[in-house]
């Protein structure tokens, strides 16, 4: 379960600072499915990042099952991304050079797995996207769904708690935009997962359980910046 | 099996994948690199031999002239052209490595910059600083010690090639008037006309190729380590936001 309170980002650059979050306090639940929604510019990305420990708070504190993000350092913040969060990103961030497998693998590096146990759970994080027969191709072999698919199991193959999702549909066609968000649905039941998803588009964020929207750095449910735990499904 | 060796056959597995991909860059480097090394040895092997062949040719010089002031003097002419040879050869040798360090460090940064993003997506994955840093200096010692052994090969083809078609050396030696040879006298000796072969080769010391070979391989290991110090600094947001 993720508590928000008062979280506060600010860049600066020279003498301009551009407040990205002004103040987001917002509960989520264990297995929700929350879709953020908002104009662009408005904090959805740095929001996600945050959750996923990307980046640190200017202010504010993140507990996720209990332990504040925005304390830790840059090596525990690895660690709790490498345990628990699954990212899934916009433009797929496959590496170009690796082949499918390769890929998947490369999650489950920091976790300290012996060689065949990687193998069986790449093999079972393709098989869980449909692409068992696409293992050793390339990025640049694969359709735009096939490497978002193939991002999908990379995100799964550690077996997080939560998964995150950055317009995860965004560089994809209609019907490809459909297979995904049943794939990532069909999982998030199944895995039991905890599934943030910052979309615009209106039709995949219908399908999650509770939709919030970024305004001017303030995360709002309902039109209000109520932390809105009893919201919860 | 340890940890520490599956991490090694994954990080193995993922260098593998970048060299076969993007082999025209690692070969640039490595070319590069093996330039400087070659010439590093191949030009101290010439400068050897030169002071080699000055020792000898100056030998002759000292058993010839009739008088050791005159010997003294011819034979700080030769030293003298002979030394300026052997500092050109040093300088050349320098900046030839200079230059491919400086070539291997621009390579090496620049494939970083292009990457940045792959860094941040590692990161994402739960990769430690200390994780991207060891990937990026092994990608970079793989194409370092490539680049340097095959610099070494070089190297001691050049010297033999040097040694081949260097030429052979004649100093000719005239006899002094009132100065009559000894009965035993070779050519070249006192008051005795001749000419004394001075053969030029180019041996290759141990010395210089482990120097260069050191050099090569800490030169490519302080370029990875500038690239990865790069490449590990950023923010994993940060990384994840760069274009490209």
């Amino acid at each position: 379960m993720y508590t928000l309170t008062g979280v506060t980002r600010i860049y600066r650059k020279g003498r301009e600072t551009v407040t990205a979050l002004a103040g987001v306090d917002a509960v989520i639940a264990d297995r929700e499915w929350l879709a953020i929604q908002g104009p662009t510019g408005h904090g959805k990305t740095t929001l996600l990042q945050l959750l996923g420990g990307l980046d640190r708070p200017t202010a504010g504190t993140i507990l996720l099952d209990g332990k504040n993000l925005a304390a830790m350092n840059e090596a525990e913040l690895a660690r709790v991304r490498a345990a628990s969060i699954g990212f899934i990103f916009q433009t797929f961030n496959l590496i170009a050079t690796l082949p499918a497998a390769v890929n998947v693998e490369l999650a489950l590096a920091p976790l300290g797995l012996d060689a065949a146990e990687r193998h069986a759970r790449v093999a079972q994080a393709l098989d869980a996207v449909g692409l068992t027969n696409r293992a050793r191709h390339l990025p640049a072999e694969l359709s735009g769904g096939q490497q978002q698919r193939v991002a999908i199991a990379r995100a799964l193959v550690k077996e997080p708690t939560v998964l995150l999702a950055d317009e995860p549909t965004g560089n994809l066609d209609e019907t490809t935009r459909d297979d995904i968000i049943g794939l990532l649905e069909k999982l998030w039941r199944d895995r039991r997962l905890t599934l943030v998803i910052v979309t615009h588009d209106s039709t995949v964020a219908a399908r999650a359980q509770r939709t919030g929207q970024m305004r001017d750095g303030r995360l709002l449910f309902n039109g209000t910046a109520a932390a809105a735990s009893d919201e919860q499904p | 099996m340890s940890r520490g060796t599956e991490d090694r056959t994954l990080r193995l597995t993922y260098l593998r994948h970048e060299l076969r991909h993007r082999w025209w860059q690692a070969l640039a480097t490595a070319a590069g690199l093996a330039v400087g090394v070659a010439l590093v040895i191949t030009v101290s092997a010439a400068a050897s031999g030169t002071r080699a062949a000055q020792a000898q040719a100056l030998d002759s010089l000292g058993h010839a002239a009739s008088s050791s002031a005159a010997a003294s003097e011819i034979g700080g002419a030769v030293a003298t052209a002979s030394g300026l040879a052997a500092d050109l050869g040093t300088w050349v040798a320098v900046a030839a490595l200079t230059a491919s360090f400086a070539f291997a460090a621009l390579l090496t940064l620049a494939s970083v910059t292009r990457r940045v993003r792959e860094f941040g997506t590692l990161k994402a994955l739960g990769w430690s600083v200390r994780m991207v840093t060891v990937q990026v200096l092994t990608e970079t010692a793989a194409v370092g010690i490539a680049g340097t052994l095959a610099g070494v090969a070089f190297g001691y083809a050049g010297a033999t090639l040097v040694s081949a078609l260097g030429p052979t050396l004649t100093v000719n030696v005239t006899a002094l008037p009132g100065v009559s040879p000894s009965p035993s006298a070779v050519p070249g000796a006192p008051g005795h006309d001749g000419a004394v072969p001075v053969h030029f080769s180019a041996p290759v010391s141990a010395g210089i190729v482990a120097l260069a070979v050191t050099l090569g391989i800490l030169g490519t290991l302080l370029a990875g380590a500038l690239g990865a110090w790069r490449a590990a600094r950023l923010s994993p947001a940060t990384a994840l936001s760069q274009i490209g």
